[in-house]
């Protein structure tokens, strides 16, 4: 079984990086951060094309860095497949040149099946000769992901893998990635700052903010309620607002906080009476009804102003007031169709207790 | 749409016949004259004489043994240097880029002059080597010296550019791939810079070639010795103005071989490789 462990310090001009990663061959790990966080120098960091100014990384025990005592196996001795953002394939070399770069002159009987095994799993058997620079984003980045696997890697690490990739296509190369996963054993990182990605690839993850990890842990959990406040405007959580608590209800598991003139019911956390804190929820959890509903179990039903109605690619993001509380709901155009709503229009809001999360600064 | 286009094509007519003239006027401008060498050189009744004698064939066999020396030389040399440049961002390798640009800008007979003054009997060095019984100047080795000297700066400044040019994580991923340094350059570096390489060549050798006033002072005009084809040409000015147009002749047809040589070569290599 391969597991992976790094400490990594990397010092440069006014960034600071400094993270601690633990991984086995059965995860598939993301770092998740926006631009200039630090995603790519950390695997910069693990490839070797960068040096810490202090760290350690071990794989399955055999240590390849170790700034202490001065251990250093450089780039081309670690086993380390990478997959780059753009795939960045020899533009001077035919496919099969491409997939084969990594492995020896003359394949052994061995090393001809596991060739056949790669080309095979990434659907990639009838591009053999042709010439890299005429090939689709789909097919360049079976040829990348194949040209590491080429090296039978320790460790993979796929650099925003579906980003330059059409909607359709990145589904498909979720699918190839999770396949390649099982089919060869082997830990993956994957960097990116897409949350669907996130979510459909990743065993764990670490959020990662001017090269710190702020939050670890499952991507569903991470994705979904976030705990740091810095994550959640990450995540781009669209309500997050200031409350103060002014009742703990443990029988029931609830702390009811003051937002402005409502009352918010969250679920229990370790609070005082008289705290202010922060409180979170995503406008895909908030429901919008023209009447007010009866026998419901969502704790929290308000009446609003519809104050703006914005309409993008994923959907339509309704602004609401009640006082000077302000919510932000998210629905389909088939919904808004159906409910007939209009800006200046009065609705009700409602969303349960457990969809609300506290953030911590 | 049309008549967009239409518009455009009007207003770019005037340009376009203005461009096509000034080609016309440099095409007459460059041609003309090598026409007129042709045509007078072949109307030459000693032409073959010329080209049959022993002072033309030791002139073109000089010429070309020494601008293949300085050229492998060049490269051997300045490539790593090339590669260095354009991979540093030390100060001093920038400061060294400017200076090795230098004898592009440097008259070639002052060029001659330096190399005496460091190389010459009295100079900074060739004092030293004269007491150990080794004579530069005025030998064929002065006329490999002037030859670097002069023509280095062309390959190292297109090799430098086409290394600067050259994708860096292409070379971090081969050696993620598991290979050296040494071997990235050979199937990566090397491969996409080739056309740079060989532009680079083929100027360092014409320019080896035809490299005429370094070589005059610090070589002088010995039959057999230093007596390049340009050196030739010029000694044939004084006597005989058919021996001259021959020997120009000669030296037009070897660069303009070397030229499309060198062209070929990189063109069947470029293929061969991808």
């Amino acid at each position: 079984m391969n597991s992976i462990e790094a400490q990594l310090n990397y010092i440069n001009n006014n960034f600071n990086l400094s993270v601690d990663i633990k991984m086995t061959d059965s995860d598939r790990l993301i770092l998740y951060g926006p631009s200039g966080s630090g995603k790519t120098t950390i695997l910069k960091l693990l490839l070797g094309l960068l040096q810490p100014n202090r760290g350690k990384i071990s794989i399955s025990g055999q240590v390849i860095l170790d700034t202490q005592t001065e251990t250093y196996i450089p780039a081309h001795k670690r086993k380390i497949g990478y997959v780059p953002q753009d795939y960045r394939l020899f533009p001077h070399l035919s496919v099969i040149n491409n997939i084969t770069y990594g492995m020896p002159k003359h394949l052994t009987e061995s090393q001809k099946k596991f060739l056949n095994l790669i080309t095979e799993t990434l659907s990639i058997n009838d591009l053999g000769d042709r010439n890299v620079n005429n090939l689709s984003g789909g097919e360049m980045q079976r040829v990348a992901i194949g040209r590491a696997l080429s090296i039978k890697p320790n460790l993979l690490l796929l650099d925003e893998p579906s980003t330059s990739l059409d909607s359709e296509l990145r589904i498909s190369v979720r699918t190839l990635i999770k396949r390649i996963h099982e089919e060869f054993k082997i830990p993956t990182i994957i960097v990116t700052h897409d949350q669907q990605e996130a979510l459909a690839l990743g065993t764990q993850l670490h959020v990662l903010h001017n090269g710190q990890f702020i939050e670890s842990g499952e991507p569903s959990i991470i994705l979904g309620q976030p705990q740091k406040l810095q994550t959640a405007a990450l995540i781009d959580i669209e309500n997050i607002f200031s409350a103060t608590v002014t009742e703990r209800d443990s029988t029931n598991g609830i702390t009811v906080c003051q937002y402005h003139s409502l009352n918010v019911e969250i679920p229990l956390y370790d609070t005082q009476i008289g705290d202010s804190i922060q409180v979170g929820i995503k406008a895909s959890d908030i429901i919008v009804a023209t009447k007010r509903p009866t026998h419901i179990s969502a704790r929290n039903v308000f009446e609003v102003e519809v104050i703006h109605i914005d309409q993008d690619h994923s959907g339509i993001m309704l602004k609401c007031k009640s006082g000077l509380s302000e919510f932000r709901a998210k629905i389909t155009k088939s919904a808004l169709d159906d409910l007939d709503i209009s800006q200046g229009q009065n609705a009700y809001i409602l969303f349960k207790a457990s969809s609300c999360f506290m953030l911590k600064p | 749409m049309t008549n967009r286009t239409q518009t455009a094509q009007n207003i770019n007519k005037p340009s376009h016949t203005l461009g096509v003239l000034i080609i016309c006027i440099y095409v007459c401008f460059i041609g003309l004259p090598l026409l007129a060498l042709i045509i007078k050189a072949a109307s030459s009744a000693s032409v073959f004489t010329v080209i049959l004698s022993p002072t033309t064939i030791q002139a073109i066999k000089l010429s070309i043994v020494t601008s293949v020396i300085s050229v492998i030389v060049i490269v051997v040399v300045g490539t790593p240097v090339a590669y260095m440049i354009s991979r540093s961002d030390s100060k001093i390798l920038k400061i060294l880029d400017v200076f090795i640009e230098l004898p592009i800008i440097l008259p070639p007979v002052v060029a001659g002059v330096a190399m005496l003054m460091a190389f010459g009997r009295q100079g900074i060095i060739g004092a030293p080597l004269e007491q150990l019984g080794i004579t530069i100047p005025f030998t064929t080795t002065a006329v490999i010296f002037a030859q670097i000297f002069v023509a280095a700066p062309f390959y190292i400044r297109s090799a430098r550019i086409s290394f600067g040019a050259i994708d860096n994580d292409l070379e971090d991923l081969s050696r993620t791939l598991g290979k050296s340094p040494w071997y990235t350059f050979w199937r990566i570096t090397i491969p996409l810079t080739w056309t740079g390489l060989t532009t680079g060549l083929a100027l360092t050798w014409a320019r080896s070639l035809s490299e005429f006033g370094a070589t005059l002072m610090f070589a002088g005009n010995m039959i057999g010795k230093t007596q390049t084809m340009p050196l030739g040409i010029l000694t044939a000015m004084e006597t005989d103005l058919n021996a001259a147009l021959s020997l120009s002749l000669i030296l037009l047809i070897v660069s303009v071989c070397i030229l499309l040589g060198i062209h070929l070569l990189s063109s069947k290599l470029s293929k061969y490789r991808s």
